[in-house]
């Protein structure tokens, strides 16, 4: 975060000249990596989404043209992009903290095996997930046999696959371990005595959970959330592969600009609207986290 | 960005892309290899080295630059090839756009873009008497090489068509008509390609009966988008991603008729599901891709070498056996395998061409008052993926 | 008859095949300050947890008043505990730590503030009220984790090993404030240590573990002056322990330097503690030993010489510091003695 940054920098006690000098070439690679890979080709991106693209040519300027064809053309899509990965990122914060709470405090060496397989799913790469959770959802998958085996179906269940519970399903089980890292890494900070005290002071477990456990990993459970919630939205693969049919997500769209109607800066101001929004939901998310956790 | 399987399908026009399954590792190995010694030595290419080692560098789909490397070519002229391989035909237009103009010397348009491209400056009128294979072609793509204006934009190289497959396990009686794809019987068993140009240029016939439907009016577009919805909202299980997942949609018993590709016939086939090809009255869009020369190439000389390769009986052979696809080199059909040549029907390719109709242009940059244009084309689309 | 407030029934603890503590049966009075003294890893971590209701027994019986709480969890039994490394919460202020259980039991705000003010006032920490937990000193987190148990008014307070972390000034003054606070508001307290003088300073009762066994149990100064075994005599305070023979009643120290003791025949240990043993060639003791002094060390008020017997074994003695600069140089031979009844014998096992 950039204000710790600032904060550490100007924190730094400069007792000599040449330790300043040294502090500044030391971080001088960083700053540069910094500006080169991520200021730089936003502001680039920036500055032309307020130009405008005719035919073959993109014409420099200041026009809200973009901005407005986002919200009046585009508003659907985006609106259902936030909806599907706000309810993703709200599942896989949810499954996360969870399985991070047992791993940590109630399953021993057990709980180090598990929190391992699941960060090995990481290596497994994003399209393979998808693709097995198609042989699992069809219509012949894994699902319905076994459904039918056991007499439950007679008829393979179509409604397992090719829709937004699919994405919800697909999208957790990808995004999971990364939910788990940042909350499992806070609650290592966490001491067992703290749960042991709450509960010897009358706190029943889910209480104490939410009294001791949960205020104290709140920038965790942000990050999480904001680490899924990101992902899913600037996601368009997963809609596409077990999604309803052409339900076509935000994403889907800016790469259309981008390359088939090779339109940048429509394709920058539909960036640009997306990450503002997202961050605009994140900040209003973050609000509520820590009010409905704050100590009491 | 991870790398995204839509875009294989994103663009039907050159559909040879989402042959990764058929495609040889050694062909993608020897693309990574290529792509590095470019990023090292593409500073010298045009320098001192004048007699050295010859640089061609090819932007197109996957498996195209396969032909190159047929027999002992590229050694002869002691040259090699830099390959970029691409996921929609619009990344030639933008390589050719960001600074490709002077490095790139050979791509692949489909025959509809390359008119267009050549009125963009991307690509250069071909001279086709430097191509001694030239003569080879098929009457038919001969005649389609110099359809606009009597110029030669692409030398035809590959064909093959939007397909309407079926699996006769699953249908009652063997489909006639794209209609088939709205009876209640199917409902939530058919698939649409994820390709704007496919879904329009073969459902606009479907819905107004047009004949080009390169040539729309705006009231026919949107009988057109209307169509499209109507089977989206009410009758598609999936728009698969690409056509991989067509194919797998087929195997997996998800649907009963796709808007598919010849290749997945026996791309099932191996998968132990056999599917059958349609014949809709209405007819289908037939991809016919190109080789052309950008504008300003390096190797100008060359590259017209380049292409009398790939058009020759063996390369041309090699490529239709390995990736399913149909050839234009009329000598090189004898060495198909009958699989290959019985999914194009050679023995009768008029009735193949009556039925897969090729277009001979995109549609205008600029709308004639009349029809609509491309931009008009791809708002329309995105209304019916927003819908 | 009202029996013990808390009693402890052949109650065990296994790890897999490591047994932490093995059946032990207490019985602790009312208003009890009692202290389970041991060294580190000998189980009282373990036995105390298991009275809290942290660590289910592997066996054995937990009575509270007569009332069985071995199969409840830790909230619904009427022991509080402060932990050994306190467990406060510290997204919260020393206020919001101690009012947490109170808050818990939904007492109104008024009662509530009420009863926070009168134990930050217990524990002399109301200028620290508002501070979060990091930003308060060990002593003063120590004094939170206590009011943070006291305020429950809980019929036992289990302590564990409360002090440890606090450097030797601070932990002699709340030895004084823990006294203090058990006279004020009575209660049974149950205190871990591992440090001996810590408890004879607080407790009335005091149970040694060793081994995760109680090997003795008594008052402070009882089992001081009369410890059960070695280990005891050698834990508990300071003490010379010599290894020797009983042939017929007879214990030979050295040579020329005999006990008599009834007995059977066997190994035993002499005891005798540095502070019994005197010191000077003139000393006018029933039992007398040569030695060489070969070491002093000054305590402060008291110091020890370390003397070495011909045999090798070596003693410690206790002398006044004032005294210190009258004696003889290091290395001289010196005698060492002490009245008959002040040693003890113990069998060894
Ligand atoms: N959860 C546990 N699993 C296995 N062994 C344990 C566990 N807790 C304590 N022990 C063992 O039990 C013995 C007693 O531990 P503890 O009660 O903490 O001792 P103390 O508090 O006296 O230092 C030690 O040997 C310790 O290693
Ligand atoms: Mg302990």
């Amino acid at each position: 975060m950039p204000e710790n940054l600032a904060t550490k920098l100007t924190a730094t006690p400069s007792p000599d000249g040449r330790s300043r000098i040294a502090t500044i070439v030391l971080l001088l690679p960083a700053f540069l990596v910094f500006l080169g890979l991520f200021v730089a080709p936003l502001s680039f991106f920036f500055v032309q989404s307020f130009w405008k693209a005719s035919i073959f040519s993109i014409v420099p300027g200041f026009y809200l043209d973009n901005y407005i064809e986002v919200f009046t053309q585009y508003s659907g899509p985006l609106l259902r992009t936030l909806d599907i990965a706000f309810l993703v990122a709200t599942v896989t914060t949810i499954l996360g903290f969870l399985f991070a709470y047992a791993v940590r405090f109630s399953l021993g060496s057990l709980g180090n095996v598990l929190l391992l397989t699941a960060l090995t799913t990481l290596f497994g790469g994003y399209l393979v997930k998808i693709y097995a959770w198609l042989t699992i959802l069809g219509v012949d998958g894994i699902l319905n046999s076994a459904l039918i085996r056991l007499g439950l179906i007679r008829q393979p269940l179509q409604i397992l696959l090719y829709n937004t519970g699919a994405v919800v399903v697909t999208l957790t089980h990808y995004l999971l371990p990364l939910a788990i890292l940042p909350i499992y890494g806070a609650l290592r900070e966490v001491d067992e005595t703290e749960l042991a005290a709450a509960r010897d002071m009358g706190a029943s477990g889910g209480r104490a959970m939410r009294d001791i456990v949960l205020p104290q990993i709140r920038p965790a459970l942000l990050a999480s959330f904001g680490l899924c919630f990101l992902l899913a939205a600037g996601d368009y693969v997963t809609p596409a592969l077990v999604g309803s049919p052409g339900r076509a997500m935000f994403g889907n769209f800016i790469q259309e600009q981008f390359s088939l109607r090779m339109n940048t800066p429509e394709g920058a101001a539909m960036s640009f609207t997306l990450i503002a929004a997202s961050l605009a939901l994140l900040c209003v998310v973050g609000f509520v986290i820590n009010r409905v956790f704050r100590a009491r | 960005m991870r790398s995204f399987p839509q875009d294989h399908a994103r663009r039907a026009a050159s559909p040879a892309e989402a042959m990764a399954g058929a495609l040889s590792r050694r062909s993608l190995l020897g693309g990574a290899a290529a792509a590095l010694a470019a990023g090292v030595l593409g500073g010298f290419q045009q320098s001192a080295y004048a007699d050295a080692l010859k640089h061609v560098s090819f932007v197109g789909w996957e498996g195209y630059d396969a032909g190159f490397h047929v027999g002992n070519f590229l050694a002869k002229h002691n040259a090699t090839v830099d390959t970029t391989y691409i996921n929609a035909s619009e990344d030639m237009i933008t390589k050719l756009r960001s600074g490709g103009m002077g490095i790139v010397d050979l791509t692949t348009f489909n025959q509809m873009y390359a008119p267009l491209m050549a009125e963009a400056g991307l690509i250069v009128p071909l001279k086709t008497d430097r191509l001694t294979n030239f003569n080879e072609l098929l009457p038919k793509f001969k005649q389609m090489a110099f359809q606009s204006h009597g110029q030669c934009f692409g030398v035809p190289f590959t064909f093959s068509s939007c397909a309407l497959l079926y699996n006769p396990k699953m249908v009652s009686a063997a489909p006639t008509s794209w209609k088939d794809f709205l009876k209640p019987e199917y409902k939530g068993k058919v698939a649409l390609f994820s390709d704007a140009l496919t879904n329009i240029l073969v459902w606009a016939p479907v819905a107004t009966g047009v004949k080009d439907p390169t040539l729309l009016t705006p009231d026919q577009l949107d009988q057109t988008i209307q169509l499209l919805i109507t089977l989206k909202k009410d009758h598609v299980r999936a728009m698969p991603a690409s056509l991989g997942d067509g194919a797998d949609l087929l195997t997996r018993g998800e649907v009963a008729m796709i808007m598919g590709w010849e290749p997945m016939v026996l791309w099932c086939k191996a998968k132990g599901v056999d599917v059958s090809i349609a014949q809709p009255v209405e007819g289908t869009w037939g991809f016919v891709d190109t080789f052309n020369i950008a504008k300003q190439a390096p190797n100008l000389d060359l590259d017209y070498l380049f292409i009398d390769q790939v058009m020759s009986v063996d390369a041309q052979a090699k490529f239709g056996n390995d990736n399913f696809l149909g050839v234009t080199n009329g000598d090189a059909i004898a060495k198909l395998t009958p699989e290959v040549k019985a999914l194009y029907g050679f023995d009768n390719l008029d009735a193949y061409f009556a039925h897969a109709h090729v277009y001979p242009r995109m549609y205008p940059a600029q709308s004639d008052g009349a029809h609509v244009s491309y931009e008009q084309v791809l708002d329309a689309y995105e209304r019916f993926l927003k819908a | 008859m009202v029996g013990p407030l808390l009693e402890l029934r052949g109650l065990a603890k296994r790890y897999g095949a490591h047994t932490a503590v093995h059946p032990t049966s207490l019985a602790i009075e009312k208003n009890d300050f009692f202290a389970i003294l041991g060294p580190s890893g000998c189980g009282k971590t373990t036995l105390l947890r298991m009275i809290g209701g942290f660590v289910p027994p592997s066996e054995g019986r937990i009575l509270v008043a007569g009332a069985d709480v071995t199969r409840l969890p830790p909230e619904r039994r009427p022991t509080g505990m402060v932990f050994q490394n306190y467990g406060l919460f510290p997204h919260m202020t020393a206020r919001q730590n101690i009012a947490y259980g109170l808050r818990l039991r939904r007492t109104a705000r008024r009662d509530l503030d009420r009863a926070v003010d009168e134990m930050l006032a217990l524990v002399h920490l109301e200028a620290f009220a508002d501070r979060l937990v990091p930003q308060l000193s060990g002593g003063q987190r120590q004094r939170v984790a206590l009011a943070r148990a006291l305020i429950l008014k809980p019929q036992v307070l289990l302590l564990d090993e409360p002090l440890a972390a606090l450097d030797l000034k601070l932990r002699k003054a709340m030895h004084r404030e823990l006294r203090q606070i058990h006279q004020a508001i009575g209660g049974t307290f149950i205190l871990v240590s591992h440090d001996q003088t810590e408890v004879m300073t607080l407790a009335n009762r005091v149970a040694v573990m060793n081994g995760g066994k109680v090997v003795q149990q008594g008052a402070p100064r009882d089992i001081y002056t009369r410890p059960a075994d070695a280990f005891v005599s050698a834990f508990v305070g300071e003490a010379n322990i010599l290894p020797a023979n009983r042939l017929r009643g007879v214990i030979e120290l050295a040579p020329g330097t005999v006990l008599a003791d009834p007995g059977p025949d066997q190994p035993v240990n002499v005891v005798i503690r540095p502070e019994q043993i005197q010191f000077g060639p003139g000393a006018e003791t029933a039992i007398r030993l040569q030695a060489r002094m070969v070491d002093a060390i000054f305590l402060g008020p008291f110091s020890h010489l370390r003397c070495e017997l011909a045999t090798g074994a070596s003693l410690l003695v206790q002398i006044d510091s004032n005294d210190l600069n009258r004696m003889p140089a290091l290395g001289s031979n010196v005698t060492l003695g002490w009245q008959a009844g002040n040693h003890l014998v113990l069998d060894q096992a």
